[in-house]
């Protein structure tokens, strides 16, 4: 199959919107005000924190506030010159968004914090620990969702059976990205596998 | 045309070029605002397991251009890279046409290619030939602007 006809492909992954379980995108942006716009969202890999970050960024933007991202992963840490640029960006009142807060080490941590604080107005994280800043959310996962968005994605294409996407999320320990990525090497190869 | 739209006719409604090839065409509006202006982009976007990339080759701007109206446009193709699909990664073109600070936009695919018909190796080469064509892309398309872009 090409890459391009592939229902896994990253471009439609990432176009999944955070499917609410419990508090919706309103009520999560009442609760980061009633925080002081300060708050994580926690969770494990794969679980949803960046689509939900990507939404609620989209909720604050609408609602009139400027806001700063800042995405760091193992690959692209925090630069010293990323930090400076947007340092000398911030206004009171903005608010800054980063993505993969515990990969910073905790002098950085503590530094980073401590600047945006004085010189903005809030800052939402995401994070895989709880410790860094009040919890928002805690993103979670489960075989229903998985096969709810899986099912989504495959409109049209021969669906997995939630037996093998049981198996699948069981074998990421519920990661949906990672279980997105063996969903796409099995439709990649057209594996008959696919539909027993 | 409705209200509130946007479109790109290309001439004689071809949709696949050799590179390097003028392609011409008109792109048309009927919009419900007045823009400040509109912009024609001529992108390629990467599609497939990994992040998405993108980058603009030629974007022709379109000042002060009325809620109505259509203008005429030309255009000249890049060498390249080709229009492409493995099982890894697509390599696909666009032209899109956008409003210069808004939401509303129009997006139409092209092929870029020799034979004018999109390079394709699912079947024809393993995942580390496919990865190394991926590698070499990307090379190439460091000689193009890299930026965000709304998809």
């Amino acid at each position: 199959m090409k890459a391009r006809d592939n229902p896994f492909s990253a471009g439609r992954t990432e176009s999944l919107s955070y499917r609410h379980n419990g508090m919706s995108k309103n009520g999560l942006l009442l609760k980061f005000r009633q925080l002081d716009y300060k708050a994580a969202i926690i969770g494990p890999k794969g679980s949803g924190k960046t689509t939900l970050l990507e939404e609620l960024k989209r909720g604050l933007e609408d609602n009139g506030f400027i806001i700063h991202c800042v995405f760091v992963n193992d690959e692209k840490p925090l630069s010293k010159d990323a930090r400076k640029n947007l340092f000398a960006r911030l206004k009171k009142g903005d608010i800054v968004i980063l993505d993969g807060a515990d990969l910073l080490s905790k002098q950085e941590w503590r530094r980073f914090k401590s600047k945006i604080v004085k010189c903005a107005g809030g800052l939402l994280i995401t994070s895989h620990r709880q410790d860094l800043l009040a919890t928002l959310i805690e993103c979670s996962t489960s075989p229903e969702l998985f096969s709810e968005l899986a099912s989504h994605l495959a409109v049209g294409e021969s669906h997995p059976s939630e037996e093998l996407l049981n198996k699948i999320y069981a074998e990421h320990k519920g990661n949906i990205r990672n279980c997105f990525r063996h969903l796409y090497d099995m439709y990649a190869d057209k594996q008959p596998a696919v539909n027993k | 045309m409705k209200m509130g739209s946007l479109d790109i006719k290309l001439s004689d409604n071809r949709t696949a070029f050799k590179p390097c090839e003028k392609i011409s065409g008109r792109a048309e509006w009927q919009l419900e605002n007045n823009p400040e202006a509109l912009e024609l982009s001529l992108f390629w976007q990467t599609e497939g397991k990994g992040t998405k990339d993108s980058g603009i080759a030629e974007t022709i701007r379109f000042d002060n251009p009325g809620s109505v109206g259509s203008r005429i446009f030309s255009l000249r193709l890049p060498s390249g890279p080709y229009s492409f699909s493995g099982k890894l990664i697509s390599i696909i073109w666009n032209l899109e046409l956008a409003e210069a600070k808004g939401k509303d936009a129009i997006q139409k695919s092209i092929i870029i290619s020799p034979t004018e018909k999109e390079i394709v190796c699912t079947d024809l080469i393993s995942d580390s030939e496919e990865e190394g064509h991926k590698n070499s892309f990307l090379k190439f398309t460091g000689k193009f602007k890299f930026s965000s872009h709304r998809f």
